[in-house]
């Protein structure tokens, strides 16, 4: 090899191997940010726990654990907060928080859930909307709403439709649109070097076929009394 | 040094002495792979910012698992990407000898195209985002060749190189996509059982039963011919770059690869639905599964084979005109495709 080789080829590998210097060092002075939901932690674990509430409206509840294969599944780091609400005249709804950690591979599709639980969305039906939160300040909420039914061969009534609404939240930072989230996620970390820690909330109920609209408009009025007991509201 | 074939041997030998023959004319070899080790390398030590769902820093791991988690490829909607570099490996031997008659050098503005594959790959990294740092890989590579043999290995490279691009699993990202091809697929195939084969069938959705309930299916993402769909662009990338020169006629082949996957794809569904409907729930499950060594699976892909190859040499034949020989003979250094060639 001449001279000339030898200076592209050490050049060539000094880009290499200072990316890869770079890399490691960008990668390390990454700061994760402030959650936009209420946290505790949980002795033993670098883990947190999202608080619920524990009553909303006139709905007692109880805690779940979430189960083996989701945690398996996420990574290591993500925590979680999972409530069953059951009103008095019967009307139950789920409320499941996933919180990321310094991995945003946390935060999922739910239609890598969804299926696995023996649910198909209709796209055709789902839709974006907003809930008016009131307390402790003003301002509308995006939330996504995906109309379910029984998958064939899935356990449970064949009939039953399942309304399925979601949303992300960050630290002053609400959508629920998974593209808006990563663009945002990503402008952030370019511009400040903070990694967004996004919570993907989740509230559902099962209901009868026809039922979907009164479910929706009764889980609306849930959510409104709920997220302000749990979640941090934008700052304007 | 041009090593002489014999007309004894056998397929092996001859390819033995033609790879040995274009390793010596090739130069810069220790060069590139010394460059290509180490672009590897950084891509399988700090490729993948993201520990999630498989826990290691290798973006070649992080894509294995977007392929399929289990490693069940054939039956991955993205499965294609592991087949796809053998596939232009294979392509860059048909070419071989186009590319080793350039002008072969070292060309230092490849440099350039490596800082911008890098920076790509550090945005990547960055906003975690490991289908930007595969862009960034593959960008390397094509400047790592540029660098060792020259601008004009890497124009006649271009195809099949770009190929690779196949290899980004993006499925996860085209759900509207995905979706819009079940309800089209389920749509047809409600008309069709309804209009012509009278086979009363009902379809709630995506879900397609048979009235009476002995059978039901529910045209899930897998089914949404994603998998036919892209094995079928890359095909038509394929014949269009093998036997066609202008582009608009290689745009042509590549609209018409999404109606005919969805013409393999209908087929096959009007297969599993007409099993059921004569043999009940089992026989449709067996007919869906593929069948005996899966051969029913190859369904959706026969009708796109077929239709981009005869387009393909409808093409060809267009374009080569009165001097189809020498037409034929000049479109690759050799003949374009033998497939394709006609009496």
């Amino acid at each position: 090899m001449n001279r000339q080789k030898w200076i592209v080829l050490i050049t060539a590998l000094a880009l290499m191997g200072g990316t890869g210097v770079l890399l490691a060092k960008l990668h390390a002075g990454q700061k994760l940010g402030n959650p936009g939901v209420k946290t505790q932690p949980v002795p033993g674990s670098e883990c947190l726990e999202v608080v619920l509430p524990e009553r909303v409206l006139d709905c007692s509840s109880e805690k779940l654990e979430v189960d083996k294969i989701t945690s398996e599944y996420l990574p290591k780091d993500t925590s979680y907060g999972q409530r069953r609400y059951r009103a008095e005249d019967g009307f139950e709804t789920l409320v499941n928080v996933v919180l990321m950690g310094a991995d945003r591979t946390s935060i999922h599709k739910p239609q890598l859930c969804l299926g696995g639980f023996g649910w198909t969305i209709d796209q055709a039906s789902s839709e974006q909307s907003t809930v008016h939160i009131e307390q402790p300040a003003a301002y509308d909420l995006p939330v996504m709403r995906l109309n379910c039914s029984r998958s064939p061969g899935a356990s449970g009534p064949p009939n039953a439709r399942l309304v399925y609404v979601y949303w992300f939240v960050a630290d002053n930072a609400l959508t629920a649109s998974h593209g808006q989230r990563m663009w945002w996620m990503a402008k952030e970390l370019l511009r400040t070097g903070v990694l967004q820690r996004w919570a993907y909330v989740t509230c559902s109920s099962v209901c009868l076929p026809g039922q979907e609209n009164a479910t929706f408009d009764r889980l609306k009025k849930f959510i409104a009394a709920a997220v302000p007991e749990f979640q941090n509201p934008p700052r304007h | 040094m041009h090593t002489e074939r014999e007309p004894g041997n056998g397929v092996l030998e001859d390819f033995r002495l033609d790879f040995l023959d274009c390793w010596q004319r090739l130069p810069n070899k220790g060069f590139f792979l010394v460059l290509l080790i180490a672009w590897l390398a950084l891509f399988h030590l700090l490729g993948s910012a993201t520990l999630g769902y498989v826990h290691s820093p290798s973006l070649f791991r992080w894509a294995l698992n977007a392929y399929h988690p289990t490693g069940d490829y054939l039956n991955g909607e993205e499965g294609h990407g592991v087949v796809v570099p053998f596939v232009v490996l294979a392509l860059f031997w048909w070419k071989r000898n186009e590319l080793i008659s350039q002008p072969l050098q070292l060309w230092t503005p490849g440099l350039a195209l490596i800082a911008i594959a890098l920076g790509i790959h550090v945005l990547g990294y960055l906003i975690q985002q490991p289908r930007l740092s595969m862009v960034g890989l593959f960008a390397g590579i094509y400047g790592i060749m540029g660098l060792s043999w020259g601008r004009a290995w890497l124009r006649n490279s271009f195809f099949p190189f770009f190929l690779l691009a196949f290899c980004i699993p993006i499925v996860a990202y085209l759900a509207p996509v995905t979706f819009g091809l079940r309800m089209l697929v389920c749509k047809l195939v409600e008309g069709i059982a309804h209009g012509v084969l009278a086979i009363d069938i009902v379809r709630d959705g995506t879900i397609l039963k048979d009235a009476t309930g002995h059978y039901a299916y529910n045209v899930e993402a897998p089914c949404s011919g994603m998998r036919s769909l892209v094995a079928t662009l890359g095909l038509a990338c394929t014949f269009g770059f093998l036997s066609v020169r202008s582009w608009w006629r290689r745009g042509v082949l590549l609209v018409a690869a999404v109606p005919l996957a969805v013409i393999g794809n209908l087929i096959r569904m009007l297969t599993i639905v007409i099993s059921a409907e004569v043999g009940g729930q089992k026989v449709g499950d067996y007919v869906h599964e593929g069948g005996p060594a899966g051969i029913i699976s190859l369904i959706p892909y026969i009708p796109p084979f077929f239709g981009l190859m005869v387009m393909a040499n409808w093409f060809h034949d267009r374009e080569a005109g009165p001097n189809r020989k020498d037409r034929g003979e000049s479109l690759g250094g050799q003949n374009a495709c033998p497939a394709l060639e006609t009496a």
